[in-house]
């Protein structure tokens, strides 16, 4: 009975509501889906204030779409300023104002100075966007070089979906796993309702 | 061409000329460009980010920036004015700028100014639209009338930041959509502002806006109360903005719709 309203209601919808709409509604809901998921709701709640602790003042978020875009609010309220790139011209709306870079991850280092960042998080980037090993290998270094000799770089991504990138040479010629405030060097969340692979966070330093 | 010598472009950084008009400078033949503040915060943030090692040296990079951006446009130097505000504090300098703009509009007889919109985007923006507002509304004292033309940079949206739209109700504005000449000079004066590349790189090329100012009443804040320096930076509440603009407009005996 339920199925039969719901598909009552979606073709009234359909021919209602016009496709741009419908579209920015679907964006807006699958965002709200997301920023819930508790993988999500980790770099809010625990990955962000543990930064703090560790005197973090500059943050790098690679990749940031509707559903991380309260990233934002949640920086400034610790105190921490935030930078944002995306590849996408259209991820400038969720960008942080003044401090997001329309390029590619991969170029980072030709943006910002040498060891700005006190910390950087890149997170579902790697198959999402930065496919082959070689694109990670470099966005990989390029995080390295903008953060700061023993700074942060999170990385997130999903096991599964994506080639490890952890045998690739960058990561253990610059980084060198850690654990950060009573985490362990990693962190994973079983797959969910939007994601149908594990979502893992790696924690490292720059050598 | 157009004589352009009473028309001033007012902006709060070096590079918000070319954002928001720079496809028509070459055709303004003689007009002021006036640059509030020089583009370096004090807390060396975003010089550090871009390799300076001081604030100085951060506006002068800034400076020579400009420089560049206004010669493609063919604006000589002597008619590019900055009045050196550090950057993110116009509104901690709504005097001191208002009695500047005062000074350079009686010098170059300015009749009509272009500046940004009131649209609770940047803290700058809002504070040199105030300032310029404050400056016409002293010089209407005087029986001298100076038009305001606004212009639109980013606000909060419903989903997410809004660039280069103005705060509904729109009203009558005039979109200016650019030719293929224009649109490449605006591409090269924004490159000029090489060290804000990466941030500019988000900004439409294709069209750009204008409306004329309506009033506004400082005793409120912009944008139906979404302000993204509220929302994003902890260096100005928007409980502070409006102390400031109503202070700075106390300072000058003004009423606080302008």
């Amino acid at each position: 009975m339920q199925r039969k309203l719901d598909a009552y209601i979606g073709e009234i919808a359909r021919a209602v509501v016009p496709r741009r709409v419908r579209r920015s509604l679907y964006h807006a809901v699958l965002d709200r889906r997301i920023e819930r998921l508790p993988s999500r709701r980790f770099i809010h709640q625990t990955l962000l204030p543990l930064l703090v602790n560790a005197d973090c003042a500059n943050l790098l978020f690679v990749g940031i779409q509707g559903y991380n875009r309260q990233i934002a609010r949640t920086c400034a309220r610790f105190g921490l300023t935030l930078w944002t790139i995306d590849v996408d011209p259209a991820a400038l709306r969720w960008g942080a104002p003044g401090r997001h870079i329309v390029g590619d991850v991969r170029a980072i280092d030709q943006q910002i100075a040498r060891g700005f960042f006190d910390a950087t998080i890149m997170n579902g980037v790697l198959g999402y966007g930065v496919d082959d090993p070689e694109g990670a290998q470099a966005a990989i270094r390029a995080l390295a070089t903008v953060a700061k000799p023993n700074g942060f770089v999170i990385i997130g991504w999903n096991p599964g979906r994506v080639t490890d990138y952890r045998d690739l040479a960058v990561v253990h010629k610059s980084l060198v796993p850690v654990q950060l405030g009573g985490l362990p060097t990693s962190v994973e969340f079983p797959p969910d309702a939007v994601q149908s692979h594990p979502h893992r966070y790696d924690f490292y330093r720059v050598r | 061409m157009i004589n352009a010598r009473q028309i001033a472009v007012v902006t709060a950084h070096p590079d918000d000329e070319t954002i928001g008009c720079g496809a028509q400078l070459p055709w303004l033949t003689g007009i002021t460009i006036i640059t509030v503040t020089n583009g370096a915060p004090r807390d060396l943030i975003d010089a550090h980010a871009r390799g300076f090692a001081s604030a100085q040296d951060y506006a002068n990079a800034r400076r020579t920036e400009l420089r560049k951006a206004l010669s493609i446009a063919d604006i000589p130097d002597h008619d590019s004015i900055g009045l050196d505000v550090p950057d993110q504090e116009v509104a901690s300098n709504l005097g001191a700028s208002t009695r500047a703009l005062c000074e350079i509009f009686a010098t170059r007889q300015t009749r009509l100014v272009l500046t940004h919109a009131i649209e609770g985007g940047h803290p700058d923006h809002d504070a040199v639209a105030l300032a310029v507002r404050a400056t016409v509304a002293l010089y209407a004292r005087s029986g001298h009338k100076i038009s305001i033309v606004e212009m639109p940079y980013y606000r909060a949206g419903v989903r997410g930041i809004v660039y280069q739209t103005f705060v509904p109700p729109a009203g009558r504005q005039i979109r200016v959509k650019l030719g293929a000449w224009e649109q490449e000079r605006k591409r090269e004066m924004l490159a000029a502002h090489a060290s804000q590349a990466s941030v500019l790189a988000g900004f439409s090329i294709v069209e750009e806006k204008f409306r004329v100012a309506a009033p506004f009443d400082f005793r409120t804040l912009p944008n139906r109360d979404q302000l993204l320096y509220d929302q994003y930076s902890s260096r100005l509440t928007g409980e502070r903005w409006l102390a400031l603009a109503v202070a700075a407009l106390r300072e000058f005996d003004l009423a606080p719709v302008l």
